[in-house]
C-alpha cells in the first residue's frame, strides 16, 4: 500500500573518512506499526544490491541494525513519520543522481483469517538527487 | 420495533488524503461534519493515535476540540489485539491483556461508546468485565470473508455470556451482490487478462474456494497479479445474506457501511444497502452506520468525500428521511 511514496527523499552525509546515504522512507501502510513487523529491508544502489551489514534503520533518533528490528515490538513507527534507510557508503563519494530500488516487508500483525501469517512486501524505486551535506 | 438508525462516518474512510498529508485529523473531522449535523465519526486508533496503544495528551485535546467545535457523535474505536506483533512467538495472556485495555480505556476517554474489536480469545474469555465497568461495549467486527451463516458456535457464546459489553460490528463487505467495478477496473488496467478477469468474476459468483481460485487462474495463466485480484475477491467482496442480521440484532451496537465505490445506480456498485437498511430498520437498531469507503485501496483519483456524501444521500432516502 502506497508503494510509490515510501521512498521520500535522500541525502549523502559525508564526513572526513566515511560517507553515508540516508534514504528517506513512509511506512508502506495505512496504519502504525511495531518495528518487528518489518521483516526485510533490501536496497540496491544504481541496480546494484547492498548488502545488509552496510544498511541501518534510523527512526526517532535511534539507529538499528536490520536484523535487530525483529525484537522492537515496543517501538511503533507512527504512520505519519519518515525513518530513514542508512547505507554505510564507506570510502566512496557518492553526490549526484542516483537510481534507488527499496523493498520493504511487513509482517501485519492482525491476520484476518485465524492465524495465517499475513506478508506484504512493498517496492518502490526512484531516482534521487542525492544532495551531499557535510556532517 | 422503532429503532434509530443514524449515519456516520469512519475517518479511514479519508486514509488516502490524510496519508498524503493532504488533510490533517483536523480536516478529517471538518471533512465528517460537512456531511451534516450529528454526523457519527469513527477512527482506527493506529492511524491517527500517535502513542498508540496509548492516548496522548496532544490527541485527546485536538479530538475533543474537533468534536466539540464541528458538532460531531463519537461512535466507535478501531481497536486492534496485533497478535502476531511479537517475532516468534504468541502473546502472554497479560501482554493481549494490558494492549487492549490500554485501547479501551484511551476510546473512554476519547468519548467513544463503541470499540470495534477482532474476534478474538482475549476478547471473549477476558475483556468483557474491562469493558462493563468502563461502561463500553465491544464489537467483534464481522468481516468478509465471514458469514453469519458460519458463526453459529461464536454467536452462542456471546448469547451464553450475554452482557451488554458484548456483541457485533457488521461490516457490510461481507454482504455484496458482486464484486466493485472499481476493483475489476484497477486490475483490467494493470493489465490482467480479460478472460482470466472473467472467470475470476465467475467463480466469485459460484463461491468457488480460494484454492479452487487459485488453481484456476493458474491454469488460465495467470500470473502473480492475477492470484492477487482472486484473493482480494475472497478478502473483500463476501457472501452473507442480509437477512441473517436478524438473528444477532440483539447485539449490533454499531455497523461499519463498508463500500468501495459508488457507480450509476447512486449507491455501491457491490454492496446491498438497500437490503441491510431493511433489515436492520426493521429489527429495530439503535446506532450508526458508519461509511466506511474503501475504493482508496485500488485508486486515489476519487473524492472520499464525494463518495461518502453520495453513499449518506442514498442511505438517507433508503431510511426515509
Amino acid at each position: 500500500m502506497f508503494d510509490e511514496m515510501m521512498i521520500s527523499g535522500g541525502a549523502i552525509v559525508a564526513s572526513a573518512a566515511r560517507a553515508g546515504a540516508a534514504i528517506a522512507v513512509r511506512l508502506p501502510w495505512y496504519r502504525s506499526l511495531p518495528l518487528s513487523c518489518i521483516t526485510a529491508v533490501s536496497l540496491r544502489l544504481d541496480g546494484d544490491a547492498v548488502e545488509e551489514e552496510r544498511l541501518g534503520f534510523r527512526l526517532y533518533g535511534s539507529e538499528h541494525r536490520i536484523g535487530d528490528l525483529a525484537g522492537l515490538h515496543d517501538v511503533f513507527w507512527f504512520v505519519l513519520d519518515e525513518a530513514e534507510v542508512v547505507v554505510d557508503l564507506g570510502a566512496s563519494q557518492l553526490g549526484g543522481s542516483h537510481e534507488v530500488e527499496l523493498e520493504l516487508g511487513l509482517r501485519i500483525p492482525y491476520p484476518e483469517f485465524g492465524t495465517r501469517t499475513f506478508t506484504q512486501v512493498a517496492r518502490c524505486s526512484k531516482t534521487l538527487d542525492l544532495e551531499e551535506v557535510l556532517a | 420495533m422503532t429503532g434509530n438508525v443514524r449515519l456516520g462516518v469512519t475517518l479511514y474512510s479519508f486514509n488516502a488524503e490524510y496519508y498524503s498529508y493532504r488533510y490533517s485529523v483536523e480536516e478529517c473531522m471538518k471533512a465528517a461534519a460537512s456531511l451534516g449535523p450529528d454526523q457519527g465519526v469513527e477512527i482506527v486508533g493506529p492511524q491517527m493515535i500517535r502513542g498508540f496503544p496509548r492516548l496522548s495528551s496532544e490527541f485527546e485535546a485536538l479530538f475533543k476540540r474537533c468534536v466539540a467545535e464541528h458538532g460531531l457523535r463519537p461512535t466507535a474505536y478501531g481497536a486492534y489485539s496485533d497478535d502476531q506483533r511479537i517475532t516468534g512467538r504468541a502473546l502472554s495472556y497479560e501482554e493481549a491483556l494490558d494492549y487492549m485495555t490500554a485501547q479501551l480505556r484511551a476510546a473512554k476517554t476519547l468519548g467513544f461508546p463503541v470499540v470495534r474489536v477482532q474476534p478474538r480469545e482475549v476478547v471473549l474469555a477476558d475483556l468483557v468485565p474491562v469493558a462493563e465497568k468502563l461502561g463500553l461495549h465491544l464489537g467483534m467486527e464481522i468481516h468478509a470473508p465471514m458469514k453469519i451463516e458460519e458463526m453459529g458456535e461464536l454467536i452462542e457464546r456471546v448469547e451464553k455470556i450475554s452482557s451488554p459489553s458484548l456483541g457485533f460490528v457488521p461490516d457490510c463487505g461481507i454482504f455484496c451482490h458482486s464484486c466493485a467495478d472499481i476493483y475489476v477496473n484497477r486490475f483490467l488496467e494493470l493489465g490482467v487478462n480479460q478472460q482470466v478477469v472473467d472467470r475470476i468474476l465467475e467463480l466469485w459468483t459460484e463461491r468457488a474456494t480460494p484454492e479452487q481460485l487459485h488453481d484456476e487462474i493458474e491454469r488460465l495463466g495467470g500470473d502473480d497479479l492475477a492470484q492477487v485480484m482472486g484473493i482480494e475477491s475472497f478478502v473483500y467482496f463476501g457472501h452473507s445474506e442480509p437477512a441473517t442480521l436478524e438473528r444477532i440484532m440483539p447485539y449490533i451496537r454499531h455497523v461499519h457501511g463498508k463500500f468501495f465505490g459508488i457507480d450509476e445506480s447512486g449507491t455501491d456498485s457491490a454492496v446491498r444497502f438497500s437490503e441491510v437498511v431493511d433489515v436492520l430498520q426493521r429489527g429495530g437498531f439503535d446506532g450508526y452506520i458508519s461509511c466506511e469507503y474503501e475504493g482508496h485501496h485500488w485508486t486515489t483519483k476519487r473524492s472520499a468525500l464525494e463518495q461518502v456524501r453520495t453513499l449518506q444521500t442514498f442511505l438517507r432516502t433508503r431510511l426515509g428521511g
